[in-house]
């Protein structure tokens, strides 16, 4: 008997991708309508209609909150998709290189020191965390033996390490009536504040980010192979490591900024695109990019809707991530006979 | 007469500052459309040569000319059209197909935003094809033996269409139908123009397909020339500080060591 035949990968990426497209758009409508105004449930369009205060939370408070939530999703999971192939690691995520724990020493600087109006803590989050990735960088520069990738980890785990050391010293003299609460709700990640002034600054520069990575997204194949193979196959490799990177990043610590840490989503919706779309960054990084954005969308949801009291999206996506990343590392197709 | 496709001369060359070069006015001259074979003992020079070939290392001291023109002179992509290296073992982390793998081989020739077309897969499924792993195409590269890993990475390199291939210990992880595979595959390229450089640690080898010998000992060249003058038991001895004899078995070079 035959086998049947196998579909080909083009065509099955195809279907995959207009299947994600068609349920990220059912899932972004449904988050919109979504709420607990003027009950738990949903919106209906006579009520979009006719009562303009559910009209106004749709339009200035859901809309912008659900267009960032996808924003966020897409950006920590192509992030995420990048630095696993550059750095040639499927643990690494979009925090590395000391960017989460720079922007969160940021954002407790400005929370307990300079002052917590948003604008400054999203300013004080950005400029740490791009301060990360620079000091990392610089760092590995400096460091004299081993090759890029590996100094450029342990670069990133040193900076990361100083960061959290210091975040430590500002929890530890802020004052625990007030800014303790504060610092750890941010840390916690959640998007209750988004408006669409957020939208406007975080939407652009990460729209120019994910472009640039896209349209790099096959060279990212040859840039996932080893340092003098990649370079024998034409490939700059510092420079083009260094140009995929930076879009990363700072898309990272964009979103970071705005949205705090929100775990697990950069490093499980890699491994979960590899897994429906096979390891060609053609289709792994916009697949990606799909599932971030999908699950960031329901997490969020989850985030708000089911109880009168928010809880931080973070703790969401820590939850049902680690629970998913089990479910997929069980269920791998290679058994191994104990 | 013949041109020089790789030329080396005066050659210096350390990982690390200090009196213990790895490669020590290093002299060599390829000429075009041959087999070279480097053998030598463990660490001395033998893949940094290749890298330095490649323009990955820099020689401290010293020329490498390619086709007549300093190295340095010519663009990134334009080394990656002319020379392609089969490294020994290459760790892969995710899981490409075997065709997916072969294609990156087209990147030379694609711009930093362009993505392969149908002239390049059809390019990847010959090389594919040439090394005998075109029906495993959709097979993934994480799932294949050591010796099949060999062969798509020399597949890899024949995407790439360039007139220079450096092979790192090409038969190490090869069986012996493998080998023999590889070796047809390596006349085939000779017959088509192509100039090959590989080193290896098996004189058998060497003695079979090899058209001329670069015998390398302390980071210098100790003996070189073609196949049937060089690959002596006494030169072997001397290179290997091992007692080497060189004897025939069905018009074939065989080696016997103690």
């Amino acid at each position: 008997m035959t086998k049947p035949a196998e579909l080909n990968p083009v065509r099955r990426a195809r279907i995959l991708f207009i299947g994600l497209g068609v349920l990220l758009a059912l899932v972004f409508v449904l988050s919109l309508l979504a709420g607990r105004y003027p009950s738990p449930g949903f919106l209906g369009i006579d009520q979009i209609q006719n009562d303009q205060m559910a009209s106004n939370i749709l339009f200035q408070m859901r809309l912008p909150r659900v267009l960032l939530a996808l924003v966020v999703g897409m950006s920590l999971a192509a992030a995420g998709t990048v630095m696993q192939m550059i750095f040639g690691n499927p643990l690494v995520d979009p925090g590395f290189l000391g960017v989460s724990q720079g922007a969160a020493f940021g954002a407790g600087l400005s929370i307990v020191f300079l002052g917590n109006s948003p604008w400054l803590v999203q300013g004080s989050a950005a400029f740490f965390a791009c301060l990360g990735l620079a000091v990392s960088y610089l760092v590995a520069w400096k460091i004299r033996y081993g090759s890029w990738v590996l100094r450029l980890i342990l670069a990133g785990i040193c900076v990361s390490a100083i960061f959290t050391s210091l975040l430590g010293i500002i929890k530890y003299s802020a004052d625990p009536t007030s800014q303790l609460a504060e610092l750890t709700f941010w840390l916690l990640g959640g998007l209750s504040a988004i408006t669409w002034q957020e939208v406007y600054v975080v939407g652009p520069l990460v729209a120019v980010c994910l472009t640039g990575l896209m349209l790099f997204r096959w060279r990212l194949n040859v840039l996932a192979l080893k340092d003098s193979t990649a370079f024998s196959l034409g490939a700059s490799t510092s420079l083009e490591r260094l140009f995929i990177l930076a879009l990363a990043v700072i898309a990272t610590a964009a979103v970071t900024a705005v949205s705090g840490l929100v775990a697990w989503v950069g490093l499980i919706m890699p491994h979960l695109a590899r897994r429906l779309f096979g390891a060609d960054a053609r289709f792994a990084l916009p697949g990606s990019m799909l599932l971030g954005g999908l699950t960031v969308l329901i997490c969020d949801s989850l985030s708000r809707v089911p109880f009168a009291a928010e809880i931080p999206l973070g703790i969401v996506t820590s939850l049902f991530g680690a629970l998913f990343f089990m479910v997929l590392m069980m269920s791998g197709s290679v058994g191994v006979k104990k | 007469m013949s041109e020089t496709i790789l030329e080396f001369s005066d050659l210096a060359f350390a990982y690390q500052k200090g009196p213990a070069q790895v490669l020590d006015r290093f002299t060599m001259q390829i000429e075009r459309g041959g087999v070279v074979a480097v053998l030598g003992p463990n660490g001395t020079g033998k893949t940094t040569m290749l890298m330095l070939a490649l323009g990955w290392l820099a020689p401290d001291a010293g020329v490498i000319k390619l086709l007549g023109t300093p190295l340095e002179q010519y663009a990134r992509r334009e080394i990656g059209q002319k020379i392609s290296l089969v490294p020994q073992f290459e760790p892969t982390f995710f899981d490409f197909s075997l065709l997916d793998f072969a294609l990156l081989g087209r990147a030379p020739y694609l711009g930093n935003f362009s993505m392969p077309g149908p002239e390049d897969y059809e390019i990847a499924r010959q090389a594919l094809n040439k090394v005998g792993m075109a029906e495993k195409a959709q097979r993934s590269v994480m799932n294949i033996s050591g010796g099949e890993h060999q062969l798509v990475l020399l597949a890899r390199s024949l995407a790439q269409q360039t007139e220079l291939l450096l092979l790192d210990e090409p038969t190490s992880h090869l069986d012996i139908k493998n080998k023999s595979r590889l070796l047809a595959i390596l006349r085939e390229l000779v017959a088509e123009g192509k100039t090959i450089i590989f080193t290896t640690h098996e004189p058998d080898v060497a003695a079979m397909i090899a058209t001329s010998v670069v015998m390398v000992k302390g980071g210098r060249v100790l003996h070189a020339g073609p196949v049937n003058e060089v690959m002596t038991g006494a030169n072997l001895t001397e290179v290997y500080d091992t007692r080497i004899e060189a004897g025939e078995y069905a018009s074939r070079q065989v080696f016997f060591w103690d």
